[in-house]
Parts: C-alpha cells; structure tokens; sequence
C-alpha cells in the first residue's frame, strides 16, 4: 500500500515493528533467547528502548534495552551480549571440575546484565532444604555449556 | 599415604596423581561441555609419560582418544581441557551473518587427527551438502553464525552442480 509522508525525513530504509515482532533472539554465541513480544517505546521520547522477548511455555519473558541489540536482520535479531539469565540450569564445577551443583538463581547488578553472583543448589536434598552456595561473579573463569571456577570447592565453601 | 621413597629427579608421591582415580572421571571441555568420561589412561612406553586419555561417550557414539596437549588441569575430580573439541560440532545448526538457517553440521573435516578445524560439511532437509572453511564462521556456540562476507547459498538437489 502506498503511503504519503509528512515525517521530514526519508523513511525508506526504516523497520517498522511488523519486521521486529514474531523474530528470532540470538545472543552472541547464537544461542536462541526466544521471539520478540511486543516493542517498548519511551512514551515520552517516542524513542525505541528495547524488546520484550516470549522464551516459551512456562518460562518467564525477558526485556532486553535497544543497547544491547546487535543488529536486526531480516531474519532475526542479534544481540551483543551473552544473557545473563541464560546461565541457570548450567552445572557448575570448581577449578578441579568438582561438580558442585546447579545454578538456580543469579543476581545481577541492577537491572543490567552484569552478573553479580550466582546461587548453586547441589542435589534435591539442597532443594528441599532450600540450601544454595553464593558464589561472587570474581570467582567464575568461564561460562559456556556449563560454568568453570576460578577455585577450588574448599575455598568457596569456607 | 605413608609409603618409602625410592626417586631420583621426579617429584614426589604427594605431587602426583594416582591414575587409578582418573578412570571413570569427566572430562570436561574449556567450557564446561561434559565430553565422557575417562576409560583407559595411555602411556607412552618409550619415556614412560601420560600421552592422552580414552573417553567413553554413550553407547551410539565412538570413543574419543584426546592427547595430553589439550588438557587443561588434571585432578582427581576431572580432566579440563584447553579446547572445545572440534567433533562435538557435528549436529550444531549454521545460520547466515543475519540469521537463516543454512541446515546442520553433518561432517567436521579436521587437520588430521588435531582439533583444528579444516571445515565444515553442512546440509539440510533438501539441499546438497556444501563445505564451510573455517575463515567463513564467525561464531561457534550453541548453534555456528558465519561472517556476513560468507556467501553461503545452498544448493537444493534439483538445482544442477556447476
């Protein structure tokens, strides 16, 4: 359909939120974070400020600011970060690559994606008892399928 | 332990790993990835050192021999590598610079038995399998994102070879 425009600008090569909605969420190491939901406008600047993504069923959704976005192809929406949510549910071993449990929870700074610490759960047993290990960011040497520390279970433990 | 030392050079009792507790413990990749678990420590029988570790996957897929140049850190618990093993990215779905799907990894070429990739054979449901070199991939994770100066069109079986 052809449409006149009174923007002031050329607005030819602009998205608009059809091209946004319903797309794929990749992080950076292609992981699919979900689909886009809904696109957040400041309702003062009219200025885009992020995307609120569906993870599926039974998962909690996810906002994600406009500076973390990549780019945004025609096929999905890239993202720069590694989403720090994404880390639960990954086990986690110590410097030996002692299984030391799960992560069931994380704390973030503010509500950026920095990780702040992460709480691991070690067997059902922790669970029930809703006893969990609180491990600082500093001690974390890698994140991938699964998450490495920097120390041993001894050291994080006391 | 408590035990008569009888060494020249070699380090002592308490600094060494007994194999014994290796066997049957994970291996873990660089990131964490659970790669087996060990089942045969080897030996060379020339100068009487670790050479590398034989791991058991599950039972479709073949064991996996990795020399001691890719571990990482040795322990009781488990065997890090410095790698993520290069075979394992067999299965990982490939997606252009801006995001379609070009299909799966059916076969990863390899500079002989090292795990420095050659390239990557990928195809999916109805196109011809095509190879990927490695300068073309940007990214490894959970799924493989390639450069967008990578032009990776797919041929689909009835389209004809050049």
């Amino acid at each position: 359909m052809q449409t006149r425009n009174i923007s002031g600008r050329d607005l030819s090569k602009a998205i608009t939120s059809e091209d946004i909605l319903g797309k794929e969420v990749f992080d950076i190491d292609g992981t699919l974070i979900g689909v886009v939901e809904t696109v957040l406008i400041d309702p003062e600047s009219l200025e885009l400020i992020g995307i609120s993504v569906d993870k599926g069923f039974l998962k909690k959704g996810l906002s994600i600011g406009k500076n973390y976005i990549d780019r945004i192809t025609k096929e999905a929406i890239f993202l720069r970060i590694q989403v720090a949510y994404e880390i639960k549910g990954k086990s986690v071993f110590d410097k030996d690559g002692k299984l030391l449990g799960k992560v069931s929870s994380i704390d973030l700074h503010g509500h950026k994606n920095h990780l702040k610490s992460i709480h691991v759960k070690s067997h059902l047993f922790h669970y029930i008892l809703n006893k969990e290990i609180v491990i600082p960011e500093k001690y974390i040497d890698t994140i991938g399928e699964n998450v490495i520390l920097n120390k041993k279970k001894e050291q994080i433990v006391n | 332990m408590d035990a008569h030392h009888v060494t020249r050079k070699e380090i002592s009792l308490d600094k060494t790993i007994n194999i014994k507790q290796i066997v049957r413990k994970s291996v873990l990749s660089k990131g964490g990835t659970i790669i087996g678990k060990v089942s045969e420590v080897r030996i060379n029988p020339k100068n009487l050192e670790l050479e590398g570790v034989l791991i058991k996957r599950d039972i479709f897929r073949k064991p996996l021999y990795i020399g001691k140049g890719y571990f990482s850190h040795l322990s009781h618990d488990a065997i890090i590598l410095n790698i993520e093993v290069s075979l394992l990215i067999k299965g990982k779905q490939v997606l252009t610079d801006d995001g379609k799907i070009l299909g799966k990894v059916v076969q990863v070429l390899r500079k002989g038995n090292s795990n420095e990739l050659q390239g990557l054979i990928v195809r999916s449901l109805f196109s011809k399998r095509f190879t990927i070199p490695p300068s073309a991939v940007k990214y490894i994770g959970k799924t493989i994102i390639l450069k967008k100066s990578h032009n990776a069109n797919k041929k689909y079986f009835w389209q004809r070879s050049e």
